[in-house]
């Protein structure tokens, strides 16, 4: 680690140029704007774990009062079938987070490790393992999870069912969702850990460490995996609204979570549904609408902050 | 040179197998086949269904059967819309999804370049930041909210545009800026942080010195090498734009293949999943393939191997 700086150090370190007037005014802007989105999206993942148990409905409460506007009683409004908006967009998140978290989890690990090894290895593992990254790459991606979770919804739920786990079974869509979601996702990490590494492992560190016996398994661990943090969390960033993103696609056109349970995909989808000439219900389209944009403008934007603050070319190619 | 096409072509071929194969697998593993109703066929009526759509034998021979068929480019009957070839319903509907993307493309790679460039060519002053600002607010609203709201807007409270439908160029407006819109935002970052970097080297410092003025050295010369990356994302955005957005379509009520297709998902259409998968899979080969040439006539260092 010590006898090659790191990228990451290489932008961190005190820079000795002297920073125009304007650079230290908007340095502090940008992490300032990474304050708030981090704390923005605190702010939503709480609400959305916990908000569900103060509104005092039930997301597939039903009742009597149709199409309500926002109210005291009901701050977002009611749906066609009476149920609170405000109970089911924080319940929906809490399945559009969950989402994006399993498509994060299935980058970190499973596309991490394999670009490692593969760039690692090189040679003949190197390129069957990335002709498998890229034919899952030529697949369309949406239409993949779509086939996915079609065709294995009712064996799963069978076999769950047979296997005692009834509870499970009513959930068996979400669980192929994610896992259809989880498997599209980590592919572009698999490629950018794999060019990292092709380029790292060539360093000295890396000759010095095989030098003194360490074996493949510590150069990954302990010599390579520190030097790709940095690249991989400001794309773990943008992986989260890209999966989050594209579940809502499949539940706006019908293929993911189904009613009664919601995401924001499907409360969306139900907004766009009640479009009608006469009369406008805009609160269902506004407000599930709001929670997506806000999330993902706060997750991307969070991205754009970490990958100026990680990559020393834009940070000097901007001042 | 032409070993890399043979070599392209190969493994895109094989990539295409392993679609065909794997698409073929899930559909069939799916239970409920394509003519399972609430009251049961005569078994005698089923197997010949069954027959004409060569869905008869074992899993292996059907699957080999599709293999041989797809190679001679017969994509087979819809076991949904009887008497009707997959052919035929994509040659119907896959004009219509490739109109509604090329425009899209076309508006998404004009305008983000445009928008890309000036925020760089006068970075750091307001005109950046918005440019920059509306790129982010693009890419993170998704297409299914600016659609139905647009719908609310512009068509049903102004009646400046149709609802929805196919027909007449005002129809194409609406659809195309919505499905256009976040990839607009995408190129205008790409075109903006690459320009930012070329416009750091050495050539550009020559240029400039030779006395031309800042228009021409950003058109000319920085924007010619800048434009690598947007190339390179231009591929798989082709690919996407020209098969046409399941959703942008679902909404404008475009009759285009994305209805067809999330239907054929529904109704167990076994061949013309597979068919719209083969077109899908097929045009993201080739537009990356194309890419790839493209790279070589704007960078002269990159060889093709």
């Amino acid at each position: 680690m010590k006898a090659a700086p790191s990228r990451q150090e290489d932008a961190l370190a005190p820079r000795t140029a002297a920073p125009s007037r304007g650079a230290g005014f908007r340095r502090f802007v940008r992490h300032r704007t990474a304050v708030a989105c981090l704390a923005t999206l605190g702010l939503i993942v709480f609400a959305s774990a916990f908000g569900p148990f103060f509104t005092g409905y039930g997301y597939e409460q039903t009742s009597d009062l149709q199409f309500a506007p926002p109210s005291r009683q009901h701050l977002f409004g009611t749906d066609l079938h009476g149920r609170d908006v405000l109970t089911r967009v924080l319940y929906g998140g809490r399945i559009s987070l969950a989402v994006g978290l399993i498509g994060a989890l299935v980058s970190l690990t499973g596309g991490v490790a394999w670009g490692m090894i593969a760039g690692y290895r090189g040679g003949r593992t190197d390129l069957a393992m990335m002709r498998f990254v890229d034919v899952l790459y030529s697949l369309p991606r949406l239409v993949f999870v779509i086939v996915l979770v079609t065709a294995l919804d009712p064996p799963l739920r069978e076999g769950l069912q047979r296997l005692g786990f009834v509870s499970l079974a009513g959930s068996a869509r979400i669980l192929l969702l994610f896992a259809g979601l989880g498997i599209v996702s980590w592919l572009t990490m698999a490629r950018i850990v794999r060019g990292q590494v092709l380029a790292l492992k060539e360093q000295q560190f890396v000759l010095a460490a095989r030098a003194m016996g360490a074996g493949g398994r510590r150069i990954l661990g302990r010599h390579l995996l520190p030097n790709l943090w940095g690249i991989v969390i400001v794309y773990l960033t943008l992986t989260i609204p890209a999966v989050i993103l594209d579940e809502s696609f499949l539940s706006f056109l019908g293929l993911g979570i189904q009613a009664p349970q919601s995401s924001w995909g499907s409360l969306v989808s139900d907004g766009a549904a009640a479009i009608n000439p006469i009369r406008i219900y805009w609160w269902l389209l506004v407000f599930p609408g709001a929670a997506m944009a806000v999330t993902l403008l706060a997750l991307n934007l969070l991205g754009d902050q970490l990958r100026d603050l990680l990559d020393p070319r834009t940070v000097r190619g901007r001042e | 040179m032409p070993l890399f096409f043979v070599r392209r072509a190969f493994l895109g071929l094989l990539t295409l197998f392993c679609v065909v194969s794997l698409t073929f697998v899930m559909m069939r593993l799916m239970p409920g086949g394509p003519f399972d109703r609430e009251r049961k066929l005569p078994p005698a009526i089923e197997k010949n269904l069954l027959a004409r759509y060569k869905l008869d034998g074992t899993l292996w021979e059907q699957y080999r059967d599709y293999v041989c068929d797809v190679a001679r480019l017969d994509l087979r009957l819809s076991t949904k819309y009887r008497n009707r070839s997959v052919n035929e319903i994509l040659s119907q509907t896959l004009p219509v999804s490739m109109a509604l993307g090329a425009v899209s493309f076309a508006l998404a790679l004009s305008f983000g370049i445009a928008f890309g460039a000036v925020a760089a060519a006068r970075r750091a002053t307001w005109v950046d930041h918005a440019a920059m600002a509306a790129a982010v607010l693009s890419i993170s609203i998704p297409t299914f909210v600016i659609a139905p709201l647009a719908v609310l807007l512009l068509a049903l409270q102004t009646r400046l545009f149709p609802v929805a439908g196919w027909g007449d160029a005002r129809h194409v407006i609406l659809p195309a800026v919505c499905l256009a819109l976040p990839y607009a935002a995408y190129v205008a970052r790409l075109t903006r942080n690459s320009l930012l970097d070329v416009l750091h080297q050495d050539f550009v410092r020559t240029a400039r010195a030779k006395g031309l003025d800042e228009a021409r050295v950003v058109v000319k010369h920085a924007l010619k090498v800048a434009l690598l990356p947007v190339i390179s994302f231009s591929g798989p955005l082709a690919a996407n734009l020209l098969t046409g957005s399941l959703v942008v379509e679902e909404i404008f009520k475009v009759p285009g293949v994305g209805a067809f297709f999330v239907n054929g998902v529904l109704n167990r259409d076994v061949f013309l999943v597979g068919g719209a998968v083969i077109v899908y899979s097929t045009l993201l080969i080739l537009f990356n393939l194309v890419v790839d040439v493209a790279y070589t006539f704007l960078d002269r260092r990159i060889r093709l191997e």
